[in-house]
């Protein structure tokens, strides 16, 4: 049965033991892991969750498969040094460098920028799928909701969240929706996804090696390599 | 670990259809408020609860679900329907265009009086043999016989087809998340049992939260969605398709099982690569004892665009998190199965009525019908829809990695069609006995 869950937690994420984990599996498994070890910390209910009238699950322009999100901050006083340590620490996780976390998340890209003499935040990403039905996935845990919550208690807007008061995926997904600014326009050269790149990516360099083999050329002649072989000048 | 209340909750939120199985869906109006709440009151002692969950005796049961418009014409409070998520107060109906049920899916032709106003209240009655089929219908009956206030409207009978098929011919119904403390096999054993709360209110989640609950609490708690909708399938066209792509009997098999991500007989193409293994198909400790990611990242073996891997991509890299899209499946097949070997439609009625349990109608059954089966972007095939069960348009197409070459099939015509749906709350049973002592 449940109990009051206690609410400590100067724990940090262990990043530097994230990244030595490799692969799908292992990722969901050391954040399985962690997820137990944190479980404790979020006991924020979303029984009686009430989203605001204002709450637009239309979020961002796309092309192609690609969504443009653009949230904007005011940074606490003071915060700002601590704002951009966390964001570094962001950057460096195991979640936004491997091959697996480039999948699961489908983000093509990703900046962070203080201005206005650091007063203010600009968060801007780029990421394949819908923003609506894809935000649980993206804070699944309470590890990956507390990596959130450790540059958020950095932000005005984002109010006592921080790491001693994990927001929930509710409460991420209506802040962002709050804090949001749909582009005027965007404008992308490619719209594949990241799987997409991945693949072309794998494609062009077994080409590349095609092209090597003293044979190539012999063998590119065939009617069916045309295509190929149109392509293999430079 | 939490575990859920099996004494409260309805047995047909979580059992398992029965082997075999014989049902009847009923779906019913509510004309006076105060006759359906006798209604529910009369009902409560033919509603089976979920304990013992492996007692043979718990092998034919009534379900009681309410959609939205029920939950009013019985009465319930504002502030109560006020509670309840945006999307089981809309209805399947009002979604059916986010959820890609147009043309000929779309609401303006579904069955009437499926995703009308008029569904209030719906009974599924299942049971091992038509004798105790029977006997629970009748006490359904009995609960509402003199109610002038009560009407049924809709009946669908569903029945197992021979080989626990469906329509199409397949071996269906063998792959179910297990729950933590629910008391029910796990059917892969690779896959650790789901927190209650993906399926049950009241309860934690997997991302350790707890589902929107319904208020007050006594009318949430331990109660579940379920979604159910009438699907026709054209087996037919289906088994036309196969034989206009296929040079043998043998590919045509193939195809089909590459498009199913099984073999007819159940056997998974991800153990059983090149042909049919009946034995593995009828065994349920090995036919869904698999994962992807180790032995077939790359779909080889079971395409990764194919119906199965599709509706459950396991541990399979995908964007996004295949744990919070679980549903518990408890469909059942409807109509004559069209003899073997016949290529021209009969005109009969003939497919499956799709009845999935989960706490949150968006993040299970809508995420999986918009992004699972309506797209392909999640595995890197953007323009590529569920073979099967997607809404293909004639000019749709479906890649089989094959060495050396992958094969496309191309111009796929629509296999499966909606005949009308609803989103039903499955109230836990002091739930039902609240609202039957509604004085409103």
């Amino acid at each position: 049965m449940e109990t009051e869950a206690p609410r400590n937690t100067n724990e940090k994420i262990d990043y530097k033991n994230m990244s030595k984990v490799t692969g799908t599996t292992d990722l969901r498994d050391a954040t399985n892991k962690l997820r137990e070890s944190l479980s404790e910390k979020t006991d924020r209910a979303n029984k009686d969750y009430k989203f605001p009238d204002t709450y637009n699950p239309k979020m961002g322009l796309k092309v192609g498969n690609v969504t443009e999100l653009r949230l904007f901050f005011r940074v606490k006083p003071g915060h700002a040094e601590a704002l951009k340590q966390e964001l570094r620490k962001f950057k460096e996780s195991e979640e936004r460098n491997s091959k697996a976390a480039h999948l699961m998340t489908g983000i093509q890209d990703m900046t962070c920028t203080l201005f206005d003499n650091d007063t203010r935040y600009l968060h801007t990403t780029e990421f394949d799928t819908e923003w609506d039905p894809y935000i649980d996935d993206s804070v699944p845990t309470d590890k990956q909701r507390l990596i959130y919550a450790n540059w958020l208690q950095h932000l005005v807007e984002a109010g006592d969240f921080g790491p001693d008061n994990i927001p929930t995926a509710n409460d991420i997904k209506v802040l962002f929706n709050q804090q949001r600014e749909t582009a005027t326009v965007f404008i992308r050269t490619f719209s594949d996804t990241v799987f997409e790149q991945y693949r072309m990516h794998d494609l062009k360099k077994a080409f590349e090696e095609v092209l090597n083999d003293p044979n190539a050329e012999e063998a590119l002649h065939h009617p069916a390599l045309k295509p190929l072989l149109d392509l293999a000048a430079d | 670990m939490e575990i859920p209340n099996l004494d409260e909750i309805q047995n047909g939120a979580l059992h398992p259809r029965p082997l075999p199985y014989v049902a009847a869906y009923i779906f019913l109006r509510i004309d006076e408020p105060r006759e359906g709440r006798e209604f529910l009151r009369r009902l409560l002692p033919a509603l089976a609860s979920a304990s013992h969950p492996t007692d043979p005796g718990k092998q034919a049961w009534v379900t009681a679900g309410l959609t939205f418009h029920g939950l009013k014409a019985m009465g319930l409070p504002q502030d109560s329907l006020a509670s309840f998520p945006q999307a089981f107060r809309e209805g399947m109906a009002a979604r059916a265009e986010q959820l890609g049920d147009v043309g000929e899916s779309g609401p303006e032709n579904w069955e009437s009086p499926l995703g009308s106003p008029d569904v209030h209240v719906a009974l599924s009655v299942i049971s091992p043999e038509m004798e105790r089929l029977e006997v629970l219908l009748q006490c359904a009956r009995a609960a509402y016989k003199d109610l002038t206030g009560v009407q049924p409207i809709w009946r669908q009978d569903a029945y197992m087809l021979p080989g626990e098929r469906e329509p199409f011919g397949f071996h269906d119904g063998i792959s179910h998340p297990a729950i933590e403390g629910a008391g029910i096999p796990n059917t892969n054993p690779q896959e650790a049992p789901f927190k209650v709360g993906e399926f049950i209110l009241g309860y934690r989640n997997e991302m350790n939260e707890f589902p929107q609950l319904p208020q007050p609490e006594v009318l949430g708690r331990n109660g579940t969605y379920i979604v159910i909708s009438k699907l026709h399938t054209r087996v037919a066209a289906f088994r036309k398709y196969l034989r206009s792509r296929s040079s043998s009997p043998a590919e045509e098999e193939l195809m089909a099982a590459k498009v199913v991500g099984r073999w007819r007989s159940g056997a998974p193409l991800a153990l059983a690569t090149e042909k049919d293994d009946p034995e593995l198909g009828a065994d349920p400790k090995r036919n869904n004892n698999f994962l992807y990611e180790t032995d077939d990242p790359r779909g080889l073996k079971c395409p990764l665009g194919s119906h199965i891997r599709r509706m459950g991509p396991r541990d399979a890299a995908i964007t996004g998190q295949a744990r919070l899209h679980r549903m518990i499946r408890r469909s059942t097949a409807y109509g004559p199965m069209l003899p073997e070997g016949v290529l021209e439609d009969d005109g009969a009625d003939r497919g499956i009525i799709f009845v999935a349990a989960m706490a949150n109608l968006e993040r299970q059954f809508e995420f999986v019908k918009t992004e699972w089966i309506n797209k392909g972007t999640f595995f890197g095939a953007p323009g590529e829809k569920d073979p099967l069960t997607g809404p293909n348009v004639g000019s749709d197409q479906f890649t089989i990695p094959k060495r050396p070459i992958r094969r496309k099939l191309t111009d796929i015509p629509p296999f499966v069609i909606n005949r009308g749906g609803e989103y039903l709350f499955i109230p836990s049973l002091p739930s039902l006995r609240w609202l039957s002592e509604l004085d409103t």
